[in-house]
C-alpha cells in the first residue's frame, strides 16, 4: 500500500490554505458583531451585545419582552449579541421579588453592561430580643432567669455611633450635599466602572435620584454600585447607576426606621426600641 | 571537499568551534529558544497594548489549528491503514521474490542500566522473527562505566543467546573517553566498529550487503520487522540514500503504565504516524535501520550528542549534499512506555524523557551552520528544510501554550476598552468552541489506540479498557505539561549555553 500521495497532499493543503483564506476573516468580523441581515438582501451590518449580570439564580431576564434567560446557580449572567443598535427594555424578575428595569442603549461593536438586584418584595426582618431567658430549658423551671442578649446591645451601641456624610469604598466617593446623594469616581480613568459610561463616555460624577432628602445613606453588603439609603418614608435600596430608570427598591416602608450595616456585610433596622437582623 | 571531512561535520556544540564559527553557531543554538520566547511574549505585550491585534492573531490561530488538527488527521487515517495493511502482508512471500540471500542485519543493542528481563525481552523477540537467524549478527553493547553488572548482564546473555544467532558479539564501550558525551551515541558507534572488525571484516561481508538496525534494548520487534526492512532495502532505487524508519508502538508495558505515561506515548506514536505520511518532514527517531555502508562512510554516530537517533539522519543528509531521507516503512516496533515504581516517578521520568527527545532542537544550529558552510546543496533544499526545522521546534514549544491558555489573554489584559467590546465577549467563546470541534478528532485518537493495543492481560478488569478510552480526555493537559514546557525547557538550556546530557530513561515493568 503506498503512502499518501504527493498530489493528493498538495490538494488538502491547497483546499485548507483555501479555508483558512476564508474563514479567518468570517471569523473575525463575527466575533466584532458583524451580522447578514437578511432583511437588507444579505449585507453585512454591525451589531451590538447586552450583557446582564444578576448575582441571583432562579431569575428570568427578558429583552424588548423576551425571556433570554433563567438563571441558575452556574450561570448568573446573560450575554446576548448580535443585537442592532438602539434602545433595548430589559427587565429581571423572580416571583416574591422586586422587579429590575432598565432601558439600554447597544451601539456596534460594543457590548454594554448592567448588574441587576432584586430583594424581596417583603423582606424577613428577624427581631434580635434585648433580653435571652436562661435556666434549664424546662419552661416551667423556677431556675428561668433573664439575662441581656449581648448582641443586642453590640448593635444597639452601633446604631449610637453617628452616620457619615462621606464615604468611599474602592474609589467610589459618596457625598451627602443637603440630603442630595454625589457619587464620584476617584480612580484611574481605565478601571472606571460601566455604569459611568454609556459607549465610550464616561462621566465623572452620578446624582442619586432618591426624590426625597436622604436622611443617612451606607453601601449595600457586597456590592459598590448599590447604596441603602434611609428616606422620609422607610429605607431604600437604590443603584448608582442612573441609566433610565435608576432602580430604587424598599427594604422596609414606614417612618422612624434606622439602619446600619455591621462589618460591611449585615444590615440592621432599628425602629424605637426594637432592633431587627434582615433577611434579603 | 566532502563536507564529511570537514571539521563541522561532527560538531555537537558552539564550544567545539572557535572564532566565526563558534559565534555564528552559538546564534543558531540560541534562535529556537529565541522564537520560541519571543512568539510567547509578544502575545503577552500585545494582549496588554495592542489587544484588538492579539485576539485577530488568536482567531487566525485558533483557525489555523484547527484545519492543521484535521489535515494531519488526515494523515493519521492513512497511516492506520497502511500499518495494519503492512502488519498483515506476507513480507516472506514478498522477500523470497528476491535474490536476498546475501543480507545480513547488524542488530545493535545499546543498554546502560536495564535490567535482565528488559534485555531478554529483546532477544527473545529477536529469535521469534520469521527470518534466517543465521543471517543475524547480534551486538550487545554494554557500557563500562555500570561495571560488573553490565559485565554479568553480557556473559549471561552471550550464554544462552549466543548460539541462537548467525553471530553474537558483546561489547564494553571503554567510560570517561576524552571528547565523547556518555550515552547511546558514543556507545553504539563504539560497538558497530567492533562489530565491523570481528564480524564483517572476520567473515568477509561485503558491507553493502549489511542492514543495521540499532534498536533501544526496550525494543520487541514484530514477527516480519527484518523481512520487511530487507525488502524495502531490496527495492527502494538507491537504499544507501535511505534510512528505515518503523512506527515505535509503547505497547510492552501499556497495560500497566498510567494514564498519563500512556497518552504522552500514544501521542507520541501518532505524531511518527503523521510524519510516515510526510516524510520530507521525517528524520531518524529511536529505533531504526540503515545501510552499513552509509553509516560507515560518514565514521558512525556522533559522541557528543544527546539526539544521536535524529542527528544520524542529519550526518548522512549534510554529507550526501541533501541527497537523503527517511524512507517510512509503517511497520511497528514496539517498546516500552514510561514507567516507574510511583506515579511521581512516572510523571518526572515522562517529562525528562519528552525533555531530552525536544532536545532533538541542538539539530537546528548543527543543519543550519551546515548549510551556510556546503555550498553543494541546493538553495531549495535548504530553503524547505530550514522552515520545515524551524516550524517544527516553533509549533511544538508554542502552540499548544496559545491554544489552550494565550486565548484568553486579551480578556484578562486588555483593559476596560477593550472589555467592553463584543470581540472581547467572543474571542474566548470562539476559541472554547474551535478547541472543542479540534478534540472531536480524539475519538479517532482512541479508536486507533485501541485497535494496536495488545490483549489485555487477566489481571486487568474491563474498566482497564474504559479507561484506555477516557485517558484521551488529558490531551491538553499533557500537550502543555508534557510537550510544550519541556520543549521550551529545551531550548531554553541550548540558548542559554546549558547543555544537556543522555538522560538514560529507567525501564521498570510491572
Amino acid at each position: 500500500m503506498e503512502p499518501l500521495s504527493k498530489n493528493k497532499r498538495r490538494g488538502y493543503l491547497f483546499f485548507f490554505s483555501v479555508v483558512f483564506v476564508i474563514c479567518v476573516p468570517v471569523f473575525i468580523l463575527y466575533a466584532k458583531g458583524y451580522r447578514f441581515d437578511i432583511n437588507k438582501a444579505f449585507q453585512i451590518s454591525e451589531t451590538g451585545g447586552l450583557y446582564i449580570n444578576t448575582d441571583q439564580s432562579g431569575i428570568s431576564i427578558y429583552v424588548n419582552g423576551d425571556v433570554v434567560r433563567k438563571t441558575s446557580i452556574i450561570q448568573k449572567s446573560v450575554f446576548v449579541q448580535s443585537l442592532k443598535p438602539g434602545t433595548y427594555e430589559v427587565s429581571v424578575s423572580k416571583d416574591a421579588f422586586q422587579t429590575w428595569n432598565k432601558t439600554l442603549k447597544v451601539f456596534p461593536e460594543i457590548v454594554t453592561e448592567a448588574r441587576s438586584f432584586s430583594l424581596k418584595a417583603e423582606p424577613t426582618l428577624n427581631e434580635i430580643h434585648k433580653n435571652l431567658t436562661s435556666g434549664d430549658g424546662s419552661t416551667t423551671s423556677p431556675s428561668r432567669a433573664i439575662v441581656k442578649n449581648p448582641e443586642y446591645a453590640l448593635i444597639n451601641a452601633l446604631f449610637a455611633t453617628s452616620t457619615q456624610k462621606v464615604i468611599k469604598i474602592r474609589n467610589v466617593l459618596v457625598k451627602n450635599e443637603s440630603g442630595l446623594l454625589h457619587v464620584s469616581w476617584t480612580g484611574e480613568n481605565d478601571s472606571i466602572p460601566n455604569y459611568f459610561c454609556e459607549s465610550s463616555v464616561c462621566k465623572r460624577e452620578i446624582i442619586i435620584n432618591s426624590g426625597a432628602d436622604v436622611a443617612s445613606f451606607d453601601f449595600f453588603p457586597g456590592r459598590d454600585d448599590l447604596l441603602i439609603i434611609r428616606l422620609g418614608d422607610g429605607i431604600y435600596v437604590s443603584e448608582i447607576d442612573d441609566r433610565s430608570p435608576q432602580n430604587i427598591q424598599n427594604i422596609v416602608l414606614g417612618a422612624d426606621y434606622d439602619f446600619r450595616v455591621r462589618d460591611g456585610n449585615e444590615i440592621y433596622l432599628k425602629k424605637d426600641a426594637k432592633i431587627y437582623s434582615v433577611a434579603l | 571537499m566532502n563536507y564529511k571531512n570537514t571539521p563541522y561535520f561532527k560538531v555537537g556544540r558552539a564550544t567545539d568551534l572557535s572564532g566565526r564559527d563558534r559565534a555564528i553557531y552559538r546564534m543558531l543554538e540560541i534562535m529556537p529558544g529565541f522564537l520560541s520566547w519571543f512568539t510567547l511574549l509578544l502575545i503577552v505585550f500585545l494582549s496588554i497594548f495592542a489587544p484588538i491585534a492579539a485576539a485577530y492573531f488568536i482567531i487566525a490561530f485558533d483557525v489555523y489549528w484547527l484545519l492543521k488538527t484535521i489535515y494531519l488527521s488526515i494523515h493519521l487515517r492513512h497511516n492506520w491503514k497502511r500499518l495494519k495493511h503492512n502488519m498483515q502482508t506476507d513480507w516472506q512471500k514478498l522477500v523470497s521474490n528476491l535474490k536476498h540471500e546475501h543480507i545480513v542485519h547488524l542488530i545493535i543493542l545499546p543498554f546502560y542500566n536495564e535490567g535482565a528481563e528488559v534485555v531478554e525481552s529483546c532477544l527473545e523477540a529477536l529469535v521469534e522473527t520469521t527470518y534466517d537467524k543465521k543471517k543475524f549478527a547480534v551486538v550487545l553493547a554494554g557500557e563500562e562505566r555500570m561495571g560488573t553488572s553490565a559485565t554479568a548482564l553480557s556473559k549471561e546473555m552471550k550464554a544462552k543467546y549466543g548460539d541462537r544467532f548467525g553471530h553474537f558479539l558483546t561489547t564494553m564501550h571503554p567510560k570517561d573517553k576524552k571528547g565523547e558525551l556518555a550515552g547511546k551515541g558514543s556507545n553504539s558507534a563504539y560497538a558497530i566498529e567492533e562489530a565491523r572488525r570481528l564480524i564483517l571484516d572476520k567473515n568477509n561481508i561485503p558491507y553493502e550487503h549489511v542492514i543495521v538496525s540499532v534498536l533501544d534494548v526496550d525494543t520487541v520487534v514484530y514477527p516480519q520487522y527484518f523481512l520487511c526492512v530487507t525488502w524495502h532495502f531490496l527495492t527502494t532505487p538507491d537504499p544507501f540514500k535511505v534510512s528505515f524508519q518503523p512506527v515505535p508502538f509503547y505497547n510492552n508495558n501499556i497495560w500497566q503504565a498510567p494514564a498519563l505515561s500512556r497518552v504522552v506515548a500514544g501521542s507520541s506514536t501518532f505524531w511518527q504516524m503523521m510524519q510516515q505520511e510526510r516524510p520530507e518532514k521525517l528524520a531518524t527517531f529511536s529505533s531504526h535501520s540503515v545501510a552499513f555502508k552509509s553509516l560507515y562512510e560518514i565514521g558512525y554516530w556522533q559522541k557528543n550528542v544527546v539526539s544521536e537517533d535524529s542527528r544520524i539522519f542529519w550526518n548522512l543528509f549534510l554529507s550526501r549534499n541533501g541527497d537523503y531521507s527517511v524512507l517510512p516503512i509503517s511497520y511497528p516496533v514496539s517498546m516500552d512506555a514510561n514507567l516507574a515504581p510511583t506515579f511521581w516517578g512516572t510523571v518526572v521520568q515522562v517529562y525528562k524523557q519528552l525533555r531530552r527527545w525536544t532536545y532533538g532542537v541542538e539539530n537546528l544550529p548543527y543543519i543550519l551552520f551546515g548549510f551556510i558552510k556546503n555550498p553543494k546543496i541546493p538553495f531549495w533544499t535548504k530553503f524547505k528544510t530550514t522552515f520545515v526545522q524551524i516550524e517544527g521546534f516553533w509549533s511544538l514549544a508554542t502552540n499548544p501554550i496559545m491554544i489552550f491558555l494565550l486565548g484568553w489573554l486579551p480578556v484578562i489584559l486588555g483593559g476596560y476598552r477593550f472589555n467592553e467590546t463584543v470581540l472581547s465577549y467572543n474571542l474566548p467563546i470562539l476559541t472554547r468552541n474551535i478547541m472543542i470541534v479540534a478534540m472531536l478528532g480524539l475519538i479517532m485518537s482512541s479508536v486507533i489506540f485501541m485497535a494496536f493495543l495488545p490483549v489485555r492481560p487477566k489481571n486487568k478488569g474491563r474498566f482497564a479498557n474504559l479507561s484506555m478510552i477516557l485517558q484521551w480526555v488529558l490531551v491538553p493537559f499533557t500537550i502543555i505539561v508534557f510537550g510544550a514546557i519541556p520543549g521550551l525547557d529545551a531550548q531554553t538550556r541550548l540558548m542559554f549555553g546549558k547543555y544537556m546530557g543522555f538522560w538514560v530513561t529507567p525501564k521498570h515493568r510491572k
